[in-house]
């Protein structure tokens, strides 16, 4: 039944997330003891990136559902699953599944998205750059990944049936300014994104402030010590278009993040995004939790090569 | 129409293949990475002069090396080995060259890395849990 409680299961885990897990599982698991669960060197921000790389063979898989209500129109519950490979250590490749289920509509499977991200210069600076590119093909997607343009709450108005016959081909970009100053992190992403079916380029931003609650790590084994938690806050909006780059018209969000890292276990995250010009939503509420597979890599080439890593 | 939607077929599969294949050639086939001590001796010759100089406020402070200890057990056990003596693709921690090297070097180091050899920068840290890090290493001789 469209807009039922089920609905909002189905796209916590639907069918699409099943499938992709069930593969994953399969390889994890015959990959065996080959293969640990460990603790991410992370982002701790949703929209925001900074220059911290995934490891070397490791393997990061994150769920992200959203939820908001845009005015005048339904709640929707999107789930956005996140497939994160350190390549190299300067090097990361993602692929991102994504879906929605909408009050009183229906739940669709949104598209994906493929990104990389370049870590430029070896060693860590003052100012540590990151080149990203990302392709995506979307369809009614209201994941929030990043607010460009004149992006709304007004874009999500129409139904999942009108919404699903415009696929989009886009490519979006960014440049990642990074630095890490006594235990802050301070992150500035530059985003360009141009839909490839001709029209102009959009322009957004974003920005990232964070620290660990605790600086130095207590002796003891501790689920709740300071050192595993991590408050920030991200401030994040769409500049317009080539044609109209501004600050008129565009929404703009402050979003405060806080993360907790279990010891060699998963890492929550939420973030309670709150707009602050017209054209934004005025809540958005996002959750996420990760898991980091260490040498992943290695063992899948163990797989292949029948020698044990 | 069948045109087009061939040919936003193959922009997909060409984009997979330029993101994916290197992925797979990496995992695969790909140049093996190889514990070798002396990677990390030559980056811990390379580091700067004011590394030298940089003093381990944590020093003598017995709790540092514990603290040290889990994080160690936590961020660099997976692949130099819970007891640091190396694991299938990173080198010991107990050799004499680390273990002489200064407190600052070894602070340098974990803070940028050398992803070319597989070791990541640990900037991510704050200071205070990289000093116990090292505290931690200074402690096995």
């Amino acid at each position: 039944m469209a807009g039922s409680p089920d609905e909002f299961h189905r796209i916590a885990c639907g069918v699409w997330c099943k499938r992709w897990l069930r593969n994953l599982l399969i390889v994890l698991s015959v990959c065996g003891g080959n293969v640990t669960i460990a603790r991410a060197q992370e982002s701790h921000y949703f929209v925001t990136y900074d220059h911290h790389m995934e490891e070397h063979g490791s393997l990061e898989i994150e769920f992200e559902p959203t939820t908001a209500r845009p005015s005048g129109g339904n709640r929707f519950l999107s789930g956005l699953t996140e497939f994160e490979y350190g390549t190299t250590g300067w090097w990361t490749t993602e692929v991102y599944l994504e879906g929605q289920s909408t009050l009183h509509d229906s739940t669709v499977f949104s598209g994906y998205r493929v990104e990389n991200r370049f870590h430029v210069l070896a060693g860590d600076h003052r100012i540590n750059p990151v080149l990203y590119v990302e392709y995506e093909r979307l369809s009614a997607g209201k994941a929030l990944k990043e607010v460009v343009g004149f992006d709304g709450e007004a874009d999500e108005l129409a139904p999942n049936a009108v919404a699903r016959r415009e696929i989009e081909h886009e490519v979006e970009t960014r440049l990642i300014l990074s630095s890490d100053y006594k235990g802050w992190n301070i992150s500035e992403n530059f985003i360009g994104e141009k839909n490839l079916g001709h029209e102009p380029w959009e322009f957004g931003y974003a920005v990232g402030l964070s620290r660990p609650l605790g600086l130095a790590a207590s002796p003891f084994h501790c689920n709740l010590c300071p050192e595993n938690f991590r408050a920030g806050v991200e401030l994040y909006g769409g500049l317009g278009t080539a044609d109209r780059f501004t600050f008129h018209d565009t929404s703009h969000y402050v979003a405060p993040v806080m993360a907790w890292s279990l010891p060699a276990g998963p890492t929550f995250r939420i973030s309670p995004s709150f707009g602050i010009t017209d054209p934004a939503y005025g809540f958005i509420l996002r959750l996420g939790v990760s898991y980091e597979f260490s040498g992943f890599g290695r063992a899948v080439r163990g797989l292949f090569t029948g020698r044990a890593q | 129409m069948t045109r087009r939607f061939a040919l936003r077929r193959l922009l997909c599969g060409m984009l997979l293949m330029a993101t994916w294949g290197p992925v797979a050639a990496n995992s695969f086939g790909g140049k093996k990475q190889v514990p070798d001590a002396s990677e990390t001796h030559s980056m811990l010759d390379r580091a700067p002069a004011s590394a030298y100089k940089l003093a381990n406020p944590y020093h003598g402070r017995p709790n540092a090396a514990a603290a040290g200890r889990k994080l160690f057990l936590r961020q660099c056990a997976q692949c130099h080995g819970e007891n640091a003596d190396g694991g299938r693709n990173a080198p010991p921690l107990r050799s004499g060259r680390v273990m002489q090297a200064p407190d600052g070097v070894l602070f340098w180091f974990l803070k940028n890395g050398n992803p070319r050899a597989g070791m990541p920068s640990w900037s991510s840290l704050p200071p205070a849990q990289r000093w116990q890090i090292v505290s931690f290493l200074k402690s096995l001789q």
